[in-house]
């Protein structure tokens, strides 16, 4: 449940009241003002989309690939025990496969 | 939602069924969204409500005939009438056809584009499936958002009108009041509209160039200078005039022009298109760990098709004895 409430002719706060007895033991709620942005400014059209030009995900599919097919050469570790939490060396994976590392 | 739609769905069957479609024509224009009156407090037309095209321009927006399939290849004859549908749209049969169309660009309904970028356009007709924007779900800028085959929202204020597609979720915010440029290049371009007596004059500029206009290859570069017109017919019809300026690709000015039609559904809404969704595989499935396309070459996949015959299909059943 939404509430929009305009405090004066620049700020609106909005409350959020979540309810959903499946996942959370009661509702619970959120406050935040909003302040109104320079109309003139022209923020709006900034287009933050993050899918048009989005080369970082096939990306990264593609480094995952490179990397089996290093461990199936025998050329890298097996991606399965690689550590992507803490480890960000240059063994195996790209590297091996390009002559590096 | 659900429970809303199922409840609105009933109502009109109802309706239809008890007292026929021309009463329930009448109930629909006073009930729905085509009661709102027909001009705003400030005597402005009204375009506030959900609109739609209804003709063929998504396709082409230059006349042409009715096509077997959006995507063809050379068939057993080497005559361009021989082509057959291709894999990708094969298996659709009929329903992958392109209806023709008498066209929407005006006067000599040609397009004038300077050679080379003729040549640009024949190639991205060549290359649909690698090249349309569209079927990557990107942005589909201004004016091709406006004649896509999915409904629009409209909703006018003095100061701002809010433009909402169903494509993509699309949205562009039309400044009727002063405004600043905007500060990069977009996909849906920078609105400044003003009325001309009941005629809404839009001009959209700093588009990044990257916009198609139709499935046929049509295209402009980030030079385009688009002027929209939306003049009132009736409450519930307006034309939609566009006229399209790019030095970069065409040798002059040139215009589409086509009606609106508002839904004139009680219960008309837009409902999310969430396409990006629905393109991740086509965009993303060669980088796949076990790809549901199995054949790619690089990153163009190669479709083969398996369609059962119907066991239930009297004529194979015939050919079968």
């Amino acid at each position: 449940m939404e509430r929009w409430t305009r405090l004066d002719a620049g700020t609106i706060e909005y409350a959020v009241t979540i309810e959903d007895p499946t996942t959370w033991t009661r509702p619970w709620s959120v406050k935040q003002e909003l302040t109104r942005q320079d109309e003139q400014a022209n923020r709006i059209y900034d287009e933050p989309r993050c899918h048009e030009g989005n080369y970082g995900l096939p990306t990264m599919f593609l480094g995952a690939r490179v990397e089996e097919r290093a461990f199936a050469a025998g050329k890298g570790p097996d991606p399965a025990t690689k550590d992507t939490a803490t480890d960000f060396g240059n063994e195996g994976g790209v590297d091996a496969l390009v002559g590096g590392g | 939602m659900a429970n809303r739609f199922r409840g609105s769905t009933m109502a009109i069957a109802m309706t239809s069924a008890a007292v026929g479609a021309v009463i329930s024509m009448s109930v629909t224009r006073t009930t729905g969204q085509a009661s709102r009156p027909a001009r705003t407090v400030d005597g402005k037309p009204n375009f506030s409500g959900v609109w739609q095209a209804n003709n063929e321009a998504h396709w082409d927006l230059q006349a042409h005939p009715a096509r077997p399939g959006a995507v063809m290849q050379a068939g057993v004859y080497p005559y361009e009438y021989a082509r057959v549908p291709a894999a990708p749209v094969l298996a659709l049969g009929a329903a992958a056809g392109v209806p023709g169309s008498l066209g929407v660009v005006q006067g000599d309904g040609q397009i004038p584009y300077k050679p080379d970028a003729a040549k640009i356009k024949a190639e991205n007709a060549a290359n649909w499936i690698d090249r349309d924007p569209e079927l990557k779900c990107y942005l589909p800028g201004i004016p091709r958002a406006t004649y896509m085959p999915y409904p629009f929202q409209i909703v006018q204020s003095t100061g701002k009108i809010q433009m909402a597609y169903t494509f993509a979720g699309a949205a562009r915010t039309i400044h009727l009041d002063k405004v600043e440029g905007p500060p990069d290049d977009t996909y849906m371009g920078h609105s400044v509209g003003r009325w001309e007596g009941d005629t809404l004059v839009v001009d959209v500029t700093s588009f990044n160039g990257k916009n198609w206009l139709d499935r046929a290859g049509n295209f402009h570069s980030d030079a385009v200078h688009v002027v929209e017109r939306y003049t009132p017919i009736t409450p519930d019809v307006l034309r939609y005039e566009a006229t399209i300026q790019d030095p970069n690709v065409f040798t002059r000015s040139w215009q589409i022009a086509m009606p609106l039609y508002r839904r004139a559904e009680p219960n008309a809404q837009i409902i999310e298109y969430p396409c990006i969704e629905f393109a991740e595989e086509f965009l993303y499935g060669h980088v796949r760990k076990q790809p549901l396309v199995k054949r790619w070459e690089g990153e163009t996949m190669i479709i083969e098709i398996t369609r059962k015959v119907p066991p239930g299909d009297r004529f194979h059943e015939w050919y079968r004895r």
